[in-house]
């Protein structure tokens, strides 16, 4: 299930008319370039969520894609949390078409790479999304991290790390980032076993209100036709 | 001692009090299976409230029976006492009542003979019982809803958060925590023993058991923290729900569950140790009283 | 001759209430020994410490020659007893009772004896009855049963008779009469005279937790003053018959549907064939003995030494 926020408006309206920054919508045409070489793919990886509330164990998940913006992840068994934005770091997806501003961030440094920042801004009002930030290693038109913010369900953002797949664009490692509500049980409708330890010490840096989503991917199998019904 | 023990489940076993039980386990667990047939998604859908808000999760595959059994236990265990006081609160009271204990006393048995194996009875019905919830609970749940990973929602101190456990990481875990809880129901048996030593019927032992537990655990779960610090470690019931313990999986430090792990064994250890001290305190008394007991009835 | 049961200085005392007080007392092997007094007299919590269901204050029980603190297992395999009414488990059939204190005592007993045991209390044919569908008789003929099933030497009946049918009293004492003969000893309690001197050869006398007499039941009860009650096929014609004859210098009485009269115990035959050489049948006869009487009577005596 693919979350109707800012994806749908990347989907929908995307336009190259920008004004400014010439040479960043160059850089943006041949990152989206780079991604159009693939028209599908099925992957296999794990899944690490990190999030105070949720106790789950690494999944081992399948992921597919499918021009011009279809993901589906599943896990291979078990029980599994998706990360409902997730899908959005299907960057075919974000950048196939679109109606915003391209906006030049200048140029910055990410993990010790020269970097270009390129800020897409909405043009349609209804849009849910307010800014996408994009970070981009420009010689090799690949995308390093991507901020999302929504007017309603705080910033999204994206970490991607390259290696065996550099040249199709897609990411070995991907840390998805989020905003999470709080989780609250009324107590006592439990009945828990309260055993008298004291709160674990390790509390999760990233608070309670965040949540981080680790995936890591491996073998991809690129342009391999993919029956429709695994996208339902 | 083995024959006395022999006689003593034959006349249990020709009551048909005793089967009372086992319809009412079968009958609250069928509710709670047929209930969530109907309608397991809108619990779920409680259960995880927000969490839906930013994840997908497949609530069909969530409630399974492994899942089932945990929230069968959660409940039925509360009850389950009472049923177990039901047997035991009868065991000398209820020969008292009939007339028999008078006659059993006249053959060459001794009373601490008696007492043991009316305590061993009990224990060998809690063990039965407890096996017939295994039945129905877990394994007809498993045959009705399959097995899966399980869930745990949980509530510690401020803090809410769900536990997720691997399939293949659960059968010891009901191994373990219906081991606990047979102790757990022997304290509950042994408390009602050492009443029924007291009473020549067998309503005032079972009542009184049952108040004695329904008042602690409504204590025991005030939380009120003047309460929960000073008399909530002192009361037995507070110990009851430690079976709970054995599906607190252990986490790593950035929260993944670790298998075959239990986060705080010693708590349970303890737990367990507190139990077995109150089944040998109600032990000794119910011995140290019924030997002095004069058998007016 | 050793006593088979010895009880010295034996006291029971509840807060405020001295059950039995200072009792000493002696079963010959083979008595039948009578224990009487009237309700709330420490006949049952007597007999209660003799089996071990109440602890004595303080004194001593000897059963056997053996302690009966010491040696509770020994002895009480060697005993058969019924408390009150015999209360057995409802829900069980009178065999499976049966079977259930048979196994209790300590022995091993055919299924062949369980069924000849109950044939000889006349319950065989409703062996396989629940004891809830049994009668007040039945139930006490089924304890009687349990307490004999095991061959005990000694037996101890705390008022065997009561609530039984003139039936089944006569049923019972024909049964000690029985064990008696079989050279068993019993100990019986009753609130009733009358019943103690049929059957009994020796008896003690309690009131209000005291002994207050202990002996041979023919030396304690006075033979010249022998109540005996005697039923006819006509009172009427008996009666005169009695009072023109040489008999009439003895005490009588003409009551609703028999006569009373006060004899010597030794001349009770000899009435008797008197009455039927006359052409009087006779019905009944039975010793009439009042306990009340039987107290006042003693008391006095203990009054005037």
């Amino acid at each position: 299930m693919i979350k109707p926020t800012f994806l749908m408006f990347f989907l929908l309206c995307f336009s190259a008319h920008s004004v400014h920054a010439q040479d960043v919508e160059v850089l943006l045409n041949a990152v989206k370039k780079k991604l159009d070489k693939v028209n599908s793919y099925e992957a296999e990886g794990t899944m690490k969520t990190n999030v105070s509330f949720l106790k789950i164990p690494v999944s081992s998940i399948k992921m597919y894609f499918k021009k011009p913006s279809k993901v589906k992840i599943k896990t291979t068994s078990g029980l599994s949390f998706l990360p409902k934005g997730a899908v959005q770091f299907n960057l075919n997806s974000i950048l196939s078409d679109g109606d915003y501003m391209v906006i030049d961030g200048g140029a910055a440094t990410l993990k010790s790479s020269s970097i270009r920042i390129v800020k897409l801004l909405p043009k349609n009002e209804s849009s849910p999304i307010v800014l996408t930030t994009l970070y981009i290693l420009p010689e090799q038109n690949i995308i390093l991290k991507s901020i999302t913010t929504t007017k309603e369900n705080g910033t999204y953002e994206l970490n991607m790390t390259y290696q065996k797949y550099k040249e199709w664009g897609l990411p070995d490692q991907i840390i998805f980032a989020f905003n999470t509500k709080d989780y609250k049980l009324p107590k006592g409708i439990t009945f828990d076993f309260d055993d008298g330890a004291a709160k674990k010490k390790s509390k999760p840096a990233l608070g309670n209100k965040k949540a981080e989503v680790l995936i890591n991917i491996k073998n991809y199998v690129i342009n391999k036709p993919i029956a429709e019904e695994i996208f339902k | 001692m083995i024959n006395l023990l022999g006689l003593e489940l034959y006349k249990i076993a020709r009551r048909p009090r005793t089967y009372i039980a086992f319809v009412a386990v079968a009958a609250i667990v069928l509710v709670f299976q047929l209930a969530f047939l109907a309608d397991g998604e809108s619990y779920m859908s409680l259960m995880l409230q927000n969490v839906k808000d930013n994840f997908d999760m497949e609530s069909s595959k969530a409630i399974n029976g492994y899942f089932m059994c945990y929230i069968i236990l959660n409940t039925l265990l509360v009850q389950v006492p009472i049923l177990v006081a039901l047997i035991a609160g009868d065991a000398i009271s209820g020969e008292a009542n009939m007339g028999t204990l008078r006659l059993m006393l006249t053959k060459p048995i001794s009373r601490l003979n008696i007492i043991a194996v009316k305590f061993t009875a009990a224990f060998i019905f809690t063990l039965v019982l407890l096996f017939w919830m295994a039945i129905v609970a877990l394994l007809f749940s498993i045959f009705l809803f399959g097995a899966d990973d399980m869930l745990i929602f949980r509530v510690r101190s401020e803090e809410s958060f769900i536990m997720q456990i691997a399939k293949d990481d659960v059968m010891w875990r009901y191994f373990a925590a219906f081991a606990y809880a047979a102790v757990a129901l022997t304290v509950i048996s042994s408390l009602a023993i050492l009443l029924s030593v007291f009473s020549d019927n067998s309503i005032g032992p079972i009542v009184t058991t049952v108040c004695i537990v329904i008042f602690f655990t409504i204590i025991s779960n005030l939380n009120v923290p003047v309460i929960d610090k000073n008399i909530k470690p002192f009361l037995f019931t507070s110990y009851l729900v430690g079976w709970k313990g054995f599906f607190y999986i252990n986490t790593s430090e950035e929260g993944q569950p670790i298998k075959q792990s239990l986060e705080n064994w010693p708590a349970i250890r303890n737990s367990l140790l507190v139990l077995l001290t109150h089944i040998v305190v109600f032990f000794s008394l119910a011995v140290y009283f019924f030997r002095k007991k004069d058998i007016l009835s | 001759m050793t006593p088979l049961l010895h009880v010295e200085q034996l006291n029971k005392s509840y807060k405020n209430l001295s059950a039995v007080k200072n009792l000493s007392f002696s079963v010959y092997p083979g008595d039948v020994f009578g224990f009487l007094g009237q309700n709330g007299a420490g006949k049952s919590t007597t007999l209660r410490m003799l089996l071990s269901l109440i602890v004595p204050t303080s004194g001593s029980i000897q059963i056997f020659n053996k302690d009966l603190n010491r040696n509770r297992s020994y002895i009480l395999s060697r005993i058969g007893a019924v408390i009150e009414k015999p209360d057995l488990y409802k829900y069980l059939t009178a065999y499976q009772n049966l079977k259930l204190f048979a196994s209790m005592s300590g022995k091993k007993i055919p299924k062949s004896t369980l069924l000849e045991q109950l044939d000889k209390v006349g319950l065989l044919s409703r062996a396989d009855s629940k004891v809830a569908t049994y009668s007040q008789g039945m139930k006490q003929r089924l304890g009687i049963a349990v307490a004999l099933v095991h061959d005990p030497e000694l037996v101890i009946l705390d008022e065997p008779t009561n609530g039984l049918d003139p039936q089944g009293i006569a049923d019972v004492r024909n049964l000690i009469l029985d064990l008696s003969k079989q050279g068993k000893t019993v100990i019986v309690s009753s609130h009733l005279l009358g019943e103690i001197e049929l059957i009994a050869n020796r008896m003690l006398v309690m009131d209000k937790g005291v002994k207050l007499v202990e002996g041979d039941v023919s030396t304690l009860l006075d033979p010249k003053k022998l109540k005996v009650r005697i039923q006819t096929q006509n009172n009427a014609a008996a009666f005169s018959l009695f009072a023109n004859s040489e008999w009439k210098k003895f005490e009588a009485t003409q009551q609703e549907n028999a006569l009373h009269f006060t004899i010597e115990k030794e001349l009770m035959a000899d009435l008797l064939t008197f009455f039927v050489s006359n052409g009087v049948g006779v019905l009944s006869a039975e010793p009439l003995h009042s306990l009340e009487d039987y107290f006042l009577n003693i008391t006095q005596k203990t009054n005037h030494d």
